[in-house]
């Protein structure tokens, strides 16, 4: 939220000075006379000036970015900056990517992503507050995300290779929504197996299963 | 490590004045007590407890950083 006081002859004439200043259209400002102009005598004994004050609501990406900049800074990271990699302005989906220091990447994102998750949920929540809906963030850092997703793929194509020759299921460990749907999507392809998720959050995971036991054990679309 | 609780907390909540965190020595480890205007509580909290669990992995991984134990409670 940025603010600025302005005054001027008319209400008019001080939003506008504000507006220059603040480099905003009047739509997105917001309007507070503090003080109504009055005329004075013959125009300039005892007039008053309006004052105003007008303020701009931060858009929630910079909200997200401005949260995560200073949550890092408070965790001891001095080096980390936080970059906005694109806005898709269709789903409203804020992306968002940590730089710091190559030791202090396993602080960011830690054990299997569950730091960097939680930065992402937490901005997603912060940069809500003051828009209509939920605006997803989505955080990544030193391209954690895309090795994750292979590593996952890979882990999964391992699993299939063997409940295809052995026939038994085979648990992967617990893991997140997102990793779920990681491994649920990249084996539907797969011939011969199917996924189901089993547990309860936070002990959510993946069976991978024979081809034919997954259509009876699954229930409409497989939950993630 | 208060700066950052406190922090988090402020950044979630609607009334950001009422805040306050105070901090109990427990063992070798740091509990933070947050407390928050009434209103605010399942700001903090959050729909399954998923906002509170975020909060204690960020200050957690913080911890971590500086080979000290904590944890964090919400007064309500």
């Amino acid at each position: 939220m940025k603010k600025v006081q302005a005054s001027g002859r008319t209400v008019e004439e001080a939003l506008t000075s504000a507006l220059v200043r603040l480099g905003v259209t009047r739509s997105q400002a917001s309007v507070r006379v503090l003080q109504e102009p009055v005329k004075g005598f013959l125009g300039f004994i005892g007039g008053r000036e309006a004052k105003i004050e007008v303020s701009v609501a931060a858009s929630p990406e910079t909200v997200a970015q401005e949260f995560l900049v200073e949550t890092l800074r408070l965790m001891g990271l001095v080096d980390a900056r936080v970059h906005r990699t694109h806005l898709d302005t269709e789903d409203k989906s804020i992306l968002l990517d940590v730089e710091c220091k190559d030791e202090n990447f396993s602080t960011v994102i830690g054990r299997h992503g569950v730091t960097l998750d939680a930065l992402q949920f937490l901005a997603g929540v912060v940069a809500s507050r003051d828009t209509e809906g939920f605006v997803k963030v989505y955080l990544d850092a030193g391209g954690y995300r895309q090795r994750r997703t292979e590593g996952l793929q890979r882990l999964a194509e391992r699993v299939a290779e063997k409940v295809v020759r052995t026939g038994q299921a085979v648990p992967l460990e617990a893991m997140s929504a997102a990793d779920r749907r990681i491994v649920h999507m990249f084996l539907q392809e797969y011939e011969g197996v199917a996924t189901v998720s089993e547990g309860v959050e936070p002990h959510r995971m993946v069976v991978v299963v024979r081809q034919g036991v997954g259509e009876r054990l699954r229930v409409g679309k497989p939950r993630t | 490590m208060k700066a950052l609780v406190e922090f988090l907390a402020k950044s979630l909540v609607e009334h950001p004045e009422s805040v306050s965190v105070w901090e109990e020595q427990r063992g070798d480890a740091v509990v933070y007590h947050i407390s928050v205007a009434p209103e605010d509580v399942g700001k903090v909290i959050g729909r399954q407890g998923r906002i509170a669990q975020s909060l204690r992995t960020v200050v957690s991984a913080a911890a971590v950083r500086q080979k000290r134990r904590v944890f964090v409670d919400i007064d309500s």
